[in-house]
């Protein structure tokens, strides 16, 4: 095949973009293996694509985006039932923070313990538990809070690419906050 | 959720939600008159919504720092992924 420049050698993608990619679908996805599963998939695919590169990004950004398309498209085979189930078992569990006049509970009420204010930035403590809570999230719930909070991607396009409604997509970033909230407090003031 | 106690002014399943929808989405007069009201009187709602952005700038701490580890791949792997794409490309 023609290869057009250096880095687009298909050769060198694995040493030159490898870790990038892997380390990209890891904060993604939970499970270390199938990250390596994508990234693979993401280097065949791109390959058979490679033709039709335009240049227009760099290789890299090319290359994020179909791993991007490829972990969207994994949670919508996963999760086209377990969403509507999570969902449904949410509204159940509502009683977890909230009574049922829509009251805080006692055990779940907010207290102060550190995130208030920019400090907790610098607390390494609070960033390691936050990994645990974060680990704890269904997959789903976690992609939707990744797009919405790190990369930044509007409403509309998140509930397009996930296949989920408006309002589903704002119980999801509310239950997601609640249940991170609730996690880092609990965890905090045990240690 | 569905019941009347989700309009009474003192509902904070209501006002955590729209803390975060406001974050990103303009909020109906109606909304916006209601969360401005509950926080008024709520401090558990006022120390939520201090608390959720501090977890945002957090998580977007976590996720960046995971993106940027190095070589987080082992090179067993990267010898498989490599070796897969070179016999691909020997197919051509």
């Amino acid at each position: 095949m023609e290869i057009k420049t250096a880095s687009l050698d298909p050769h060198t993608w694995v040493e030159t973009h490898g870790d990038y990619l892997f380390s990209f679908a890891r904060a993604r996805v939970k499970d270390a293996e199938y990250a390596k599963d994508l990234v693979q998939e993401t280097f065949l695919s791109a390959l058979s694509k490679v033709d039709g590169f335009q240049g227009k990004s760099s290789i890299r950004t090319w290359l994020t985006a179909i791993l991007k398309n490829k972990i969207i498209d994994g949670y919508r085979k996963k999760s086209l039932v377990t969403v509507s189930n999570d969902l449904v078992n949410w509204e159940n569990a509502s009683t977890d923070f909230f009574g049922s006049d829509g009251k805080w509970t006692a055990e779940a009420k907010p207290v102060e313990f550190g995130v208030e204010d920019a400090s907790a930035l610098e607390n390494k403590d609070i960033q390691r538990i936050l990994k645990l809570c974060f680990d704890k999230l269904p997959d789903m719930w976690r992609m939707v809070f990744v797009m919405k909070h790190v990369d930044e991607e509007k409403s509309d396009i998140i509930c397009k690419e996930m296949k989920i409604t408006p309002s589903n997509f704002w119980v999801i970033i509310h239950r997601a906050k609640l249940s991170l909230r609730d996690c880092l407090q609990k965890n905090d003031l045990k240690s | 959720m569905k019941d009347e106690s989700y309009k009474t002014f003192k509902n904070c399943q209501r006002a955590t939600f729209l803390i975060e929808k406001r974050q990103y989405s303009r909020l109906s007069i109606r909304e916006w008159f209601f969360l401005r009201y509950h926080l008024s009187s709520c401090a558990l709602c006022t120390l939520f919504s201090k608390q959720t952005l501090v977890i945002n700038t957090l998580i977007q701490k976590l996720v960046k720092s995971t993106e940027g580890e190095p070589s987080t791949l082992d090179n067993k792997s990267k010898e498989s992924i490599q070796s897969r794409i070179n016999e691909e490309i020997s197919k051509r």
